[in-house]
């Protein structure tokens, strides 16, 4: 498999770059996922400052040499990140003073499967993943003039035992214009095609090599298959959805 | 004389400066800018170099923002250097630093604006260190104020941090460099002309999604004050790393802090208010500033020497601030299964075993922030009623000790099945609401529209039965006494109308069948007398009344002219006619003519407290309170129209309700501000509290009664004070 480029490192604020297409920008990964990463530091080093120890090293080590010298499969960047900060979290527990006189039990500490970590960790990705998805919606309505995608798929997600016509009052009233019933159906379909787009983006922008298997993979994976099974076009695998296709 | 050149060489990227002048782009002094007499070096920074300077015209110290000679020769750099000075001129309000002018003189673009000699807070951070509590709480409530007016300009700052609070000569703090603001309509900086590619703030003081390069709004600015505030009390920032990275991924991810951990002295509200603009998800944040502004000013004025405000009530806004902190700590919100299971429901559209599956709040329950609220008492319990406002100002706002914010076990108990919260909740009732009245014991909520009057459960939040027919009824009132406290009186254009709300009720109108349009109905306190103002024409009314024991005739007012409201006070002994020169009072027993209060404007809405001690008038200038023991007018609250207005049943609680859309709620007898709803789409038509309550029903031009349940944690989205 091949690594992902050495990328340029980002010690400037100005520098941290907010268009992300490629694995290139390990720091702009890094926030996007910071919480997901900080859980699953929690979940593997269990000591509280050990781990935020453990985490600017981290830090530190992206800044510098980015995931260069992470040895990770599938193209996942979710990989990657887990395994540069086991690398960092096992690296801080060799240093510090606990693990120095229980030498034999690092190792122990931080065991290559941990049931807890690896499911944390899924999860919160998984929350991540939703939560850009989420915004990319909300951006997608403020930018569109007659839409209210967004909108229209938290009315239904928090008044689901509504029928269409009092979700289409609902959104009248939030969007101060008249919304009919079937207008309002009408923007729910389009809302969820429109997100699942966006959910397939988010995955796909996680991966190396977004190929349509691979995000497939990586959908099923995660659980969030059934949020695009039925709302992506039939095409999708080969009409050009996907960023960076090879 | 001149210092040396500091740094640099003409059309370096730094600008070029001496004191008592700017190098210009052929290295010449350039001592004079304008009508501008050029003074020292104040700071500089990536945008700009400022100086102290003088209008030689008007004899005024200012400041001159210069821009760099790179950034002056480029359009691109002179226009983000025009666009921020629009944004600065936006914001109109005496605590944002003012700009004058904007200009170019010899190739050298330049913003002239306020000086502010105090300098910044954060250079005061460096010289005294950590601000003591009060110092530091009033420069971020001043801060905040200008907060308001730059978000009510459609503009968000995303540079708030202590180098840009300045301070005037009198101490004022001031918000400034808006070099970064962006339209809050759209979704890039003013100064960008397409989507943004950089990170831009400053690392210590950025919002998690301002980190993620992601959209921001209000909401991470508030974060930013709150990071503010943080530095300005412990004298650093929150999150101290080496890196700027590092700095942003604490944002993102760290526990929210504690300024207490570095200054345990720190007061417990001030913490919480802290760490609930630095939640990690907007939601949990304030949702305004105005409702920040509104804590951070009962904070102040709480623990304030000589306070009336008892020691409960802050305590109450500790303890929910800090709940408020607990659910957002750490990261995100929680979400269990029951979350993902109804996303899945909502994008998919998936029944789930045959049942749609009901939601679960996915928020926990805000805590208290609620100056008014009440204790943590079952749903239908009333609180203590505390009658004499006079002999214990501190009882305003005090309620007994509460008990701990939690997420409610099953948030469906309470009225509307529990879905009513402090941040408002739709009753959608599909027609534009023109009058609401609950009855007297609370079981029903009755709307008034155009065409159909609907009864709606007050417990299950469904409709109790079907529409009635009624036309263009415009005032609805429960009598207080019937049986069941369930006749219901309609007034309006097919005259006045009363039937029995419960089953097999036929509606009989009142006074006969030719009296003509309704525009006012009031009924007394001991449910013997009905007063209605009755007349085709409604620049020429009557007022009738009736006894309600058999319906006759009980004489009236000798009065012709427009009215608008009629109440009677609760002893029965005023009826009190709002009209178009104020309002008019005559004594029941006898029709005399007992007080004229003018208003010097319409008046649209009159309510007498519930002890009837104080009269409520609301009007196109706003809302008049007058103490009718003494007819002193107690206060006013001016400036936007007040189309109806109610107390709530223990008269704590006043409810303006505004042609904004807005309803402002007051403490009744003291006139202290303590919330703004939401705007509702376009004017507030009606108003009404549950009795024994403090949830109130508010109408307007959406097919929709928004409900508030004032005792409930948090305010309102979107709130904004009076400006």
């Amino acid at each position: 498999m091949d690594r992902p480029p050495t990328p340029r490192p980002a010690t400037r604020l100005d520098e941290i770059t907010t268009i992300f297409q490629n694995i290139d920008d390990p720091a702009r990964f890094v926030l996007a996922y910071a919480p997901a990463i900080r859980k699953y530091f929690l979940a593997i080093v269990h000591n509280r400052d050990d781990a935020e120890e453990a985490i600017q090293d981290f830090l530190v080590k992206i800044i510098q040499t980015g995931f260069g010298n992470v040895q990770a499969d599938r193209g996942r960047f979710r990989d990657y990140l887990k395994a540069a900060a086991r690398n960092a979290a096992l690296t801080r527990l060799r240093q510090s003073s606990v693990a120095r006189r229980a030498r034999a039990r690092a190792k122990e500490l931080l065991p290559q499967s941990n049931e807890t970590a690896e499911r944390e960790w899924c999860d919160e990705w998984r929350r991540c993943v939703m939560e850009r998805a989420w915004r990319s919606l909300e951006n997608y309505q403020i930018r569109t003039r007659g839409n209210f995608a967004y909108t229209a798929l938290q009315l239904v997600l928090k008044h689901q035992d509504e029928d269409a016509r009092r979700l289409a009052i609902r959104a009248s009233a939030v969007v101060r214009e008249t919304v009919s019933p079937e207008a309002f159906r009408k923007q729910l379909s389009r809302a969820r095609r429109v997100f699942a787009r966006m959910l397939l983006t988010q995955v796909a922008e996680t991966l190396q090599n977004p190929s349509p298997d691979q995000v497939e993979d990586e959908l099923a994976d995660l659980g969030l298959m059934q949020y695009v099974r039925d709302f992506l076009p039939d095409d999708w695998r080969t009409s050009g959805i996907l960023p960076n296709v090879e | 004389m001149f210092r040396q050149i500091i740094s640099g060489t003409p059309g370096s990227h730094a600008p070029v400066h001496h004191v008592g002048g700017v190098v210009d782009v052929a290295g010449c002094m350039v001592t004079r800018l304008g009508k501008y007499a050029v003074g020292e070096l104040i700071g500089s920074g990536g945008m700009g170099t400022v100086y102290r300077a003088e209008d030689t015209f008007l004899k005024r110290k200012v400041a001159i923002k210069v821009l760099p000679d790179s950034l002056a020769r480029n359009t691109d750099g002179i226009r983000k250097f025009v666009l921020e000075a629009r944004a600065f001129a936006r914001v109109n309000h005496p605590n944002a630093v003012q700009i004058f002018e904007v200009n170019r003189h010899e190739g050298i673009c330049y913003l002239v604006m306020e000086l502010m000699p105090g300098g910044s807070m954060q250079e005061l951070l460096d010289t005294d260190g950590a601000l003591e509590w009060p110092l530091a709480t009033q420069a971020v409530l001043e801060a905040c104020r200008a907060l308001v007016a730059t978000h009510d300009a459609n503009l968000i700052h995303r540079d708030i941090k202590p180098g840009n609070l300045m301070r005037s000569a009198s101490g004022l703090v001031k918000l400034a460099d808006f070099g970064l603001a962006r339209d809050a309509t759209l979704s890039c900086s003013v100064n960008s002309s397409g989507p943004e590619s950089k990170l831009v703030g400053t690392p210590h003081y950025m919002s998690p999604e301002q980190c993620r390069g992601e959209r921001v709004d209000e909401r991470g600015d508030l974060y930013s004050l709150g990071a503010t505030y943080y530095a300005l009390l412990t004298g650093q920032p929150p999150y101290r790393r080496e890196l700027p990275l590092q700095v942003l991924f604490a944002h993102c991810s760290a526990d929210v802090p504690d300024p207490r951990d570095v200054d345990p002295g720190i007061p417990s509200v001030c913490a919480a208010i802290v760490q609930r603009c630095m939640a990690k998800d907007p939601s949990d944040r304030y949702q305004s500033a105005a409702e920040m502004l509104a804590d951070l000013e009962f904070c102040l004025s709480a623990t304030s020497p000589g306070s009336e405000i008892s020691e409960n009530a802050l305590a109450e806004l500790v303890q929910g601030l800090a709940a408020a902190q607990t659910a957002a700590r750490p990261g995100r919100r929680r979400r269990g299964p029951a979350y993902w299971i109804c996303l899945q429901v909502a994008i998919a559209g998936v029944v789930v075993g045959g049942v749609c599956i009901a939601l679960r709040s996915i928020s926990p329950a805000r805590p208290t922030i609620h100056p008014l609220a009440q204790t943590a008492r079952p749903q239908h319990e009333a609180p203590p009623f505390q009658p004499d406002l006079a002999t214990n100002v501190t009882q305003k706002l005090v309620v007994p000790p509460r008990q701990p914010a939690v997420v409610p076990s099953s948030p469906r108990s309470g009225p509307f099945g529990g879905r009513v919260t402090a941040g408002g909740w739709d009753l959608v009732v599909g027609e534009k609401a023109e009058a609401l009245a609950f009855s007297g014991g609370g079981s029903r909520l009755a709307v008034a529209s155009a065409q159909s009057i609907q009864l709606w459960n007050v417990e299950t939040g469904q409709e109790a039965g079907d529409p009635w027919r009624a036309n263009g009824a415009s005032a609805l009132r429960f009598s207080p006494v019937s049986p069941e406290k369930r006749t219901l009186f309609a007034a309006g254009s097919a005259g006045l109308e009363v039937r029995d709300s419960g089953i097999g009720g036929v509606w009989r109108p009142v006074g006969g069948n030719a009296l003509g349009p309704v525009r006012a109905v009031a009924l007394s306190r001991d449910g013997r007398l009905l007063a209605a103002a009755v007349g085709k024409d409604p620049n020429h009314q009557a007022i009738r009344v009736w006894q309600m024991a058999d319906g006759s005739d009980s004489g009236a007012p000798s009065y012709t002219g427009r009215v608008t409201a009629l109440d009677f006070s609760p002893d029965g002994k005023l009826l009190a006619a709002a009209t178009n020169s104020g309002v008019k009072l005559w004594e029941v027993a006898t029709w005399k003519p007992a007080k004229e209060l003018p208003c010097g404007s319409p008046t649209t809405a009159i309510a007498f407290s519930p002890d009837g001690k104080t009269l409520a008038i609301g009007g196109k200038a706003g809302a008049y309170l007058w103490d009718v023991r003494h007819w002193a007018n107690e206060f006013n609250v001016l400036g936007k129209e007040v189309t109806c207005l109610a107390f709530s049943q223990d008269g704590k609680v006043l409810a303006l309700g505004q042609s904004d859309g807005r309803v402002q709620c007051w403490d009744g007898a003291t006139g202290e501000h303590a919330c703004t709803l939401p705007a509702q789409v376009g004017p507030v038509t009606a108003l009404a509290f549950l009795p024994k309550s403090r949830v109130i029903a508010v109408g307007g031009a959406a097919k929709t009664v928004r409900l508030f349940d004032l005792s409930k944690p948090a305010g309102p989205v979107g709130a904004r004070l009076p400006g």
